[in-house]
């Protein structure tokens, strides 16, 4: 019998040794085994007890409030808790600490004092870099059973954000504002550390501003946790970036040279000396549908190649110049030029006029005369600048074009002869890269 | 016909001469900060432990450093490149943002992306 006994004995404590094995513990409770503060633990207590012996006598009254915050805690007496805490936090000054952050902000999430849980977030970012709120070092209430409270809580909460843990129901009874603001502050925490959270934040703190943009905070918000979330990316930075300094960029870069294409559409003009200059019988004079002007800009000069219509109907001028950027703003380019070219009229034989056989249009130059000379100004009105591409550095302009001259012509053909000035306005549309 | 040629050049130089001013004077210009003395003390403050900026702070760039040469291989030489880099642009608090590592010419460095600020109080301390 006795024998059996033992048999059972020893049986029984296989089994137990084999289902007990340390790996069967979770970590908290392994932490329990090992770690000092755990209260079941002689030794341990003896070293809280001495650490008691050796708390400074400024902290006794603290240790004394942080175990009444744990009562109530355990006894779920929320009221009490905030009643407890409020008396706890009373006690802090420069040299003390009786409850850090993160046990504040345990102690406010598991008693759902959501309210005091953002008043106490935003007193602590708000003065994080104050480095005069506490001295150098400051004694901290540690070690005691809210301490491991705290730590327990922790790691209850798992991976995620402290966030996830909140209790809706209670969460939706606080003003949307006071929600969206302690959401933020409670995700700042990891905005850095996962990509995902930090877009969150980037984009619950725009939202924040647009639907409050006074409140006190706002400014706050923008410039200290917004401003630099919005800059995570270098490219995105840097088109943000140019976008913020386009008008200090383009104010720069005036004056500075490019390359444009006008395209004149529209003329106007009158002139002297070409009353009776062809034969309107015999031939009918035409405009050519679109005129052109080509120019490359060095700093304040300009290099050009041009079509342009001299002010009467058919008369046209193909031309090299020299201009001058004589003005140049956010919006308006004033260039006057002066060149030299030939000249030559578009016309037409007008059907069945005496000894006219029948051709097309045709162009008919001074290609014997003098060069015509034409002294003109360009007026751009840049009514879009725009970053050439992904640029920083370099725009595309449209303009609206207006060109303004003279031109002195000497046609001396057998079919037209005159020897005047004509003075022209053309208008059309330019681009122009810079 | 000299007569029309002297005319239009007269009213060209007319049109120069009044056209010519000078650009507007309201015209901002990029003003870059002034750089810190080489002794000054730059900040260097890691995202991941305070997860914000002064209030205050102004903003001066971002920037990242990554196989470019010169910008620093270890953690040690990428935080002082950057801090060297602040004095030069006039920034004396550096907020690192994001870090990682990368296969340098020899072996693994470490890449920063790193917003430089301007922090007022800072300088006289």
């Amino acid at each position: 019998m006795r024998k059996i006994g033992l048999l059972v004995i020893l049986c029984a404590l296989m089994a137990w040794s084999q289902s007990v094995s340390k790996s069967d513990f979770s970590d908290f409770e392994k932490s329990l085994m090992t770690d000092k503060p755990a209260e079941n633990n002689s030794q341990s207590l003896n070293e809280f007890e001495q650490s008691l012996m050796n708390v400074p006598s400024e902290m006794e009254p603290v240790y004394v409030a942080r175990e009444q915050v744990l009562e109530a805690l355990k006894s779920k007496d929320y009221v009490l808790v905030e009643k407890y805490m409020d008396q706890l936090l009373t006690m802090e000054s420069h040299s003390v600490i009786p409850a850090r952050v993160v046990e504040k902000q345990v102690i406010y999430i598991e008693s759902k004092k959501y309210g005091k849980l953002l008043d106490m977030l935003l007193d602590y970012y708000h003065n994080v870099f104050d480095t005069t709120r506490f001295d150098k070092r400051p004694l901290v209430a540690e070690g005691d059973g809210l301490d491991l409270y705290v730590r327990n809580a922790i790691e209850s909460y798992g991976e995620k954000n402290v966030y996830y843990s909140l209790n809706n129901e209670v969460l939706m009874k606080l003003p949307k504002l006071k929600r969206d603001k302690l959401k933020i502050l409670l995700l700042l925490r990891d905005a850095y550390k996962d990509e995902e959270v930090g877009k969150l934040v980037r984009h619950l703190s725009e939202s924040f501003l647009e639907n409050a943009p006074n409140d006190p905070d706002a400014h706050w918000i923008k410039n200290s946790i917004l401003s630099p979330l919005t800059r995570m990316d270098m490219f995105e930075f840097a088109m943000q970036n140019r976008k913020e300094q386009k008008e200090n960029i383009i104010q720069r870069k005036l004056y500075s040279g490019g390359f444009g294409i006008n395209a004149l559409f529209l003329t106007f003009g009158t002139g002297t000396g070409f009353d009776n200059l062809y034969r309107k019988d015999l031939y009918k004079a035409n405009d050519l549908p679109i005129n052109i002007e080509l120019y490359t800009q060095f700093k304040r000069f300009a290099l050009l190649f041009e079509l342009v219509n001299n002010g009467f109907t058919g008369m046209h001028t193909y031309e090299l110049g020299l201009g001058l950027v004589a003005y140049d703003s956010r919006y308006l380019k004033v260039r006057p030029y002066m060149a030299w070219g030939k000249s030559f009229m578009e016309l037409e034989g007008r059907k069945g006029a005496p000894g006219i056989s029948d051709y097309e249009s045709t162009a008919f130059g001074n290609d014997d005369g003098p060069y015509s000379f034409t002294a003109a100004v360009n007026v751009d009105f840049k009514f879009i600048t725009a970053f050439f591409l992904v640029s920083r550095e370099n725009f595309t302009s449209f303009s609206l074009v207006g060109k303004l001259g003279f031109s002195n012509i000497d046609f001396n053909h057998y079919r037209f002869k005159g020897d005047g000035t004509g003075f022209f306005m053309n208008f059309g549309l330019g681009i122009y890269f810079w | 016909m000299e007569k029309y040629k002297l005319i239009i050049v007269a009213l060209f130089v007319i049109l120069v001469g009044c056209a010519n001013t000078s650009p507007s004077a309201s015209a901002q210009k990029l003003q870059p900060r002034k750089p810190l003395s080489p002794d000054a003390a730059v900040t260097i403050l890691f995202a991941s432990y305070v997860p914000l900026v002064p209030e205050n702070a102004e903003f001066v760039t971002t920037m990242q450093n990554g196989s470019i040469e010169g910008k620093g291989c270890s953690e040690e030489e990428g935080l002082t490149y950057f801090q060297n880099t602040a004095r030069d642009l006039g920034a004396n608090f550096v907020f690192v943002k994001n870090m990682g590592t990368y296969r340098g010419t020899f072996n693994t460095c470490v890449w920063f992306l790193v917003d430089l600020y301007y922090l007022p109080g800072e300088a006289d301390k």
